[in-house]
């Protein structure tokens, strides 16, 4: 959900519509749209992904992949200080390998960007992006992981009695939301 | 009465076609779709399936880890490893065959969840989490190993690299760091390519189940709704995941491997070990990911979860394994043989004919001629209990292979004086039965706490595909809405 519409929710309630049929919520969707409901105002929550062109909605910016980047580098160049910043303090001569080669350091170097690059997806997929964990109450019904589709908007006065109109012509059940602890 | 109608042509076409499109359903779980309120309810039907008979299973391998980690090991710690059977020229006994053999068990669950992920296999969805499991506990167990080898575990902690007055250092240019560093970076992305899609499942958990499941489920699933934004970066990091987590499986592996290849020990300094261990653990471990999958499937009831599809694909990749192990094999073998080095026939003397030979054979039989003579036809592979009997066996025989690779090459040196046998004493027989009760124990305790089956790659799977009629056939056909 948009702060923005966070900060509303504070002032006004949130309604949720529920669906049981993905076309029938698509629809919805658009017609909500249409009467003058902002991409922004509305929040789909499903319990199966569906990409946002599937959904009709605008795409969800992401910078997965540059966090990613970042942490392949944290994780290099952490490397790097263990393998060659370390040896002026602890030289190990072993096996006649000289201090700075580079084919045995290969492994390390490899190892942990790879540990860089897994560790940065997950804080970068759950933490930054999503961003969980996040158990304060929030508009949700237990319904949805059965399978329903819910669409969560704001509106008020006329707008909502013609958004209310519009989730009922598609066989969808609008009801204020529940704010619930998760 | 007898009818007199008779059918017409289209309605015949009909009849078959339903009967078809049945068995298609029958067969197939992605186009046998249900609600998902009853899959939820299945699946946490099966959580909570706790029989007398699970409770015993339960208690025995708590006594048998009790007895192999606690009692076993800590008499260990007491008295040195003096009471463990390693001697010159045998520095490296069961532990180091454990510690490879449960790495590689480790492999199939990569394997089979990232691996097929990437190539869209559709046949992955219910069975990935099962063999997930399998790759952490399995992780868990092969980690305990270098510890218990040790011999002075408490000091296991100078293997850390950080600033001390002790003036060591660990060496990065040894296989054995390399060994550390890897499966530490293998367990981390296992654990977490575990954990991630698993929010999702716990969230059902937390809006479905009751009691203290709910208030775990609750913790663990971190607050998921399921929102757009949830969603789509929960399968960008699952896709990067599948990319990053293979490469690493192989290393991990392939460095295990090396651990040995670096030495200039004859029979194991070669460049083929890295791609023979990798395809010796991807063999041992899928079949046993196959094996937990039949035991996990009675004992849950998830018979619509996971079906003979499954199980016989799971099948192929092993009769493919084997045969992938058998040229490995082949390979070192027989470069060994044609070499003419006198060390080298005397490995090859040892194995074929001297004291190692019924292990080595029986090798050779559970790798090769069992999987080889069941899986290549189809009824069998489709017979649960055949595929039972063949990960187990598939797993006996990547057992005496870690064996006969650590403990019998050591017998072997190009001094004659430096020569040597080894038995395993009853400390280190114990400690090997304790560790696979641990990692028994550990999986089965899972499956009644974890949602044994990721329902929503499922309830996806199941949108995506549906039963068309081409020409006088029902068949299936899959909409690629992951790619869109």
């Amino acid at each position: 959900m948009s702060k923005e519409m966070k900060t509303m929710a504070e002032k006004e309630p949130v309604y949720m519509a529920l669906f049981d049929d993905l076309d029938c919520a698509v629809r919805a969707i658009e017609g909500l749209h249409e009467i003058g409901i902002k991409h922004e105002d509305m929040e789909v929550i499903t319990a199966v992904p569906f990409e946002e062109e599937v959904l009709g909605r605008p795409h969800v910016r992401e910078l997965m992949p540059r966090i990613t980047v970042t942490g392949a580098i944290i994780g290099f160049i952490t490397a790097l200080l263990f393998l060659f910043g370390t040896v002026y303090d602890y030289p190990i001569r072993v096996g006649g390998h000289p201090y700075f080669t580079i084919p045995p350091k290969i492994v390390i170097m490899y190892e942990l960007t790879m540990l860089g690059i897994i560790i940065s997806t997950f804080l970068g997929a759950v933490v930054w992006e999503s961003p969980l964990p996040s158990y304060s109450p929030k508009p949700y019904d237990p319904s949805i992981s059965d399978g329903r589709i819910a669409v969560v908007f704001k509106a008020a006065g006329d707008l909502l009695q013609k958004a209310i109109e519009i989730v009922e012509q598609f066989e969808g059940e609008a009801k204020e939301a529940t704010w619930r602890p998760l | 009465m007898k009818s007199n109608h008779k059918m017409s042509m289209e309605e015949w076409e009909d009849v078959v076609l339903a009967r078809g499109e049945e068995e298609l359903r029958t067969e197939l779980l992605l186009v046998d779709p249900r609600p998902r309120r009853e899959m939820n309810r299945m699946l946490l039907e099966a959580v909570q399936r706790i029989t007398p008979g699970y409770v015993i299973a339960i208690a025995v391998l708590a006594l048998l880890s009790f007895v192999g980690l606690f009692v076993a090991w800590g008499f260990q710690i007491r008295w040195g490893m003096g009471v463990a059977g390693i001697r010159r020229p045998v520095y490296w006994g069961f532990y180091i065959a454990n510690f490879v053999f449960w790495i590689g068990i480790s492999h199939a669950g990569t394997f089979v969840s990232a691996i097929l992920r990437v190539f869209h296999a559709e046949y992955r969805r219910p069975i990935t989490r099962g063999s997930e499991m399998m790759t952490t506990f399995a992780l868990v167990v092969a980690g305990m190993y270098p510890l218990i080898h040790l011999g002075r575990t408490w000091r296991f902690f100078w293997m850390l690299p950080y600033p001390n007055q002790r003036f060591l250092w660990p060496n990065f240019h040894s296989p054995l760091m390399w060994d550390m560093t890897a499966i530490f970076t293998y367990l981390t992305g296992s654990t977490l390519y575990l954990y991630m899609p698993l929010l999702p499942d716990f969230a059902m958990g937390r809006d479905h189940a009751t009691g203290w499941r709910q208030k775990l489920y609750r913790i663990l699933a971190l607050g998921w709704r399921g929102t757009e934004k949830e969603w789509k970066h929960l399968m960008t990091g699952m896709t990067i995941f599948a990319f990053v987590i293979i490469p690493v499986m192989f290393s991990v592996h392939t460095i295990v491997s090396w651990d040995f290849a670096m030495t200039m020990k004859v029979g194991w300094h070669s460049s083929i070990f890295g791609p023979y261990f990798v395809v010796g653990a991807i063999l041992s471990g899928v079949s046993a990911a196959m094996g937990l999958l039949i035991v996990a499937r009675k004992s849950l009831k998830l018979d619509y979860f996971i079906r003979t599809e499954h199980l016989e694909s799971l099948a192929v990749l092993v009769l493919i394994f084997s045969l992938a192990w058998t040229y490995f094999f082949f390979n070192d073998y027989l470069v060994e043989w044609y070499g003419g080095e006198k060390i080298g026939h005397e490995l090859i003397f040892l194995q074929a004919k001297g004291p190692m030979a019924p292990y080595w054979y029986a090798m050779l039989v559970c790798n090769i001629i069992i999987p080889v003579a069941l899986l290549w036809n189809k009824k069998l592979r489709r017979s649960s209990v055949v595929l039972v009997f063949v990960a187990l066996m598939v797993n006996v025989g990547m057992y005496l292979e870690r064996v006969i690779i650590v403990t019998g090459f050591l017998q072997r040196n190009r001094m004659p004086f430096d020569w040597g046998t080894y038995r395993p004493s009853i400390i280190e027989v114990a400690i090997a039965v304790g560790s696979f009760a641990t990692f028994f124990l550990l999986y089965f305790l899972a499956t009644r706490i974890v949602p044994y089956v990721p329902v929503w790659e499922v309830h996806e799977g199941q949108l995506s595909h549906k039963i068309v009629r081409y020409g006088k056939a029902a068949v299936t056909a899959k909409t690629h809405i992951e790619a869109i």
